[in-house]
């Protein structure tokens, strides 16, 4: 195929994505406006159930309560991204963010000047136990007021990319198993305590009543470190590789 | 009033700025514009009286998502050597001519 029918099934391509898309948002406009909101899920119908969940934020209490099957779900979806991720590269743990060598492009990219790394490191000393103790803040108000295990867990995962950001070479004093325990600890957290609720005679994920906000602190805890975990380990890109990247024995 | 004002602007910029992400040649603006992108999607959801989905909007999709784009964009400039910051079609435009 010539460059030019290339240009041209391109912009065919091209075009009739966006009629598509335009047809999408028409369609789902039309949809929006034209249903009234469900009666099941306001604020008004869960008020009466929220004391049985155990938290007192109706979004937690759907999320890991009443609808606890989906999170675990989504859980899972992020640990089959990190699996992907890690299944795929490997990486030298000494020196993950390998920069390319300085190419002749025209264009100057930015160059450091000499206090820059000072300014840096001394940020990133301040912000990162900052940024931890917020994200651990952020996952226990989750019970009362918006947070949760998901947003704890996203600002542990920027934690995690801004120290690799910063001093790449400190991912070699991680040893594997820890990384691999801190994303695996989250599903397996909820999984068993789903299947620990056999023991008291629910269905499975169906906490056992009087204290079942104690069981949705326990999971969210796990889903919060290993989301953060799982985020950073799919910025760096692939497992730890201690022969280099690209090595040809397996490690 | 003043918050119909705000809803505005954010209705009349939101789609703006994501057709200038569409439009631009440069990726790494692209990348840009993005993260900005995410950044006022997060105060749409607030808008809509969404805290949770706001923080997590915030937090993934202008902070880790950025980062990962520009990751991607790191490597991708190590496989493909001189290109390193413009779009395909510059390449196609010009053997087009």
């Amino acid at each position: 195929m010539n460059r030019k029918s290339s240009l041209k099934t391109e912009r065919f391509s091209g075009f009739l994505t966006s009629i598509l898309s335009a047809a999408l948002v028409v369609f789902l406009g039309w949809a929006l406006l034209r249903e009234p909101p469900g009666e099941n899920l306001t604020a008004e119908a869960i008020a009466p159930l929220l004391v049985e969940s155990g938290v007192a934020s109706p979004v937690t209490a759907i999320l890991l309560n009443f609808r606890g099957y989906d999170t675990l779900l989504e859980v899972m979806v992020l640990f089959l991204a990190g699996l992907g991720i890690w299944s795929q590269a490997t990486v030298d743990p000494t020196n993950p963010l390998v920069f390319p060598a300085p190419a002749t492009h025209p264009t100057k990219a930015y160059e450091p000047g000499p206090g820059s790394e000072l300014i840096l490191a001394t940020l990133v000393g301040i912000l990162i136990p900052l940024m931890i103790l917020v994200a651990g803040y952020l996952t226990w108000a989750g019970e009362f007021q918006a947070g949760g295990a998901f947003q704890g867990g996203a600002l542990l995962g920027g934690a995690g990319i801004l120290m690799i950001i910063a001093e790449p070479q400190r991912l070699s004093a991680i040893p594997p198993p820890l990384i691999r325990a801190g994303i695996v600890i989250g599903p397996a957290i909820f999984l068993m305590v789903g299947v620990f609720c056999f023991a008291y005679g629910g269905n499975f994920l169906e906490y056992p009543r009087p204290r079942s906000g104690f069981w949705l602190g326990l999971i969210e805890f796990g889903v919060a470190i290993s989301i953060g975990i799982t985020l950073t380990t799919l910025f760096v890109g692939g497992r730890p590789n201690p022969r280099g990247a690209k090595g040809k024995e397996r490690p | 009033m003043i918050l119909t004002l705000f809803d505005l602007v954010l209705i009349i910029v939101l789609p703006l700025l994501g057709l200038a992400i569409l439009a631009t040649e440069d990726i790494f603006k692209a990348v840009v514009l993005f993260v900005s992108f995410g950044l006022l999607m997060a105060l749409a959801w607030v808008r809509l009286n969404a805290l949770d989905v706001a923080l997590a909007e915030a937090a993934i999709g202008a902070g880790v998502t950025g980062a990962l784009f520009l990751s991607a964009l790191n490597r991708l400039e190590r496989t493909v050597k001189h290109e390193r910051r413009l779009d395909r079609d510059d390449e196609r435009k010009a053997s087009h001519e």
